[in-house]
């Protein structure tokens, strides 16, 4: 009864973002054939589709029987993205205070762009070491 | 925490990866917590014990240490 609903759960899962990689792709395509001279959005668009596609594919392919994530993984994901969203608070504070003392120049594009990778990296770099201590409390 | 985990699981002749498709987890999750270096939610638990024919309070193991 147990492993009935949670291969379903599973199952769903790679569905449903098998399916959102093939509406992303697509909206890139429309988008590059509808708005030309927005090509870094259309190519954007086009590499993030496919590339959920193509690693959810090979996900499921290679899955087996046992999930690739369960409590604990989600757990330490969790735990991961809390501690990279408070630690983006702090680079917050420092990228703002560099900004009042004029120590450096940023553009609202920079910063995001600053913002988003940071956020992605520490996160990964966080659960990496909570899955090496195998769980937190 | 300890758990006796891997003595029952030796009685019932399951192998960690039976026991992990069994209640619906990762190998490594059955591995650390036979090692005790992970406290599971009280729902895998519970169907722990329930795969192993047993009960919570004989699977695992909590110490004064523990609570603190």
């Amino acid at each position: 009864m147990f492993k009935g609903i949670a291969m379903k759960n599973i199952e769903n899962r790679y569905v449903y973002k098998l399916a959102l990689g093939v509406i992303i792709l697509l909206a890139g395509i429309v988008s590059a054939t509808c708005y030309k001279y927005e090509a870094s959005v259309s190519s954007f668009l086009i590499s993030m589709g496919l590339i959920l596609f193509i690693l959810t594919a090979f996900r499921l392919f290679r899955q087996g029987d046992l999930p690739d994530r369960d409590e604990r993984t989600k757990k330490l994901a969790a735990y991961g993205i809390t501690y990279s969203w408070l630690l983006t608070l702090v680079l917050i504070a420092v990228l703002y205070l560099a900004n009042s003392f004029k120590l450096v120049e940023f553009t609202a594009g920079g910063v995001l762009g600053i913002l988003l990778i940071f956020m992605a990296i520490s996160a990964n770099i966080f659960r990496w070491y909570f899955t090496q201590k195998s769980d937190v409390e | 925490m300890k758990t006796r985990i891997k003595e029952f699981r030796a009685r019932h002749d399951l192998t960690q990866e039976a026991l992990a498709k069994m209640v619906g987890v990762r190998r490594e999750t059955i591995v650390f917590l036979e090692k005790g270096k992970y406290n599971p939610s009280l729902k895998l638990a519970y169907k722990i014990s329930r795969c192993l024919d047993t009960t919570l309070n004989e699977l695992f193991i909590f110490e004064d240490s523990d609570l603190e």
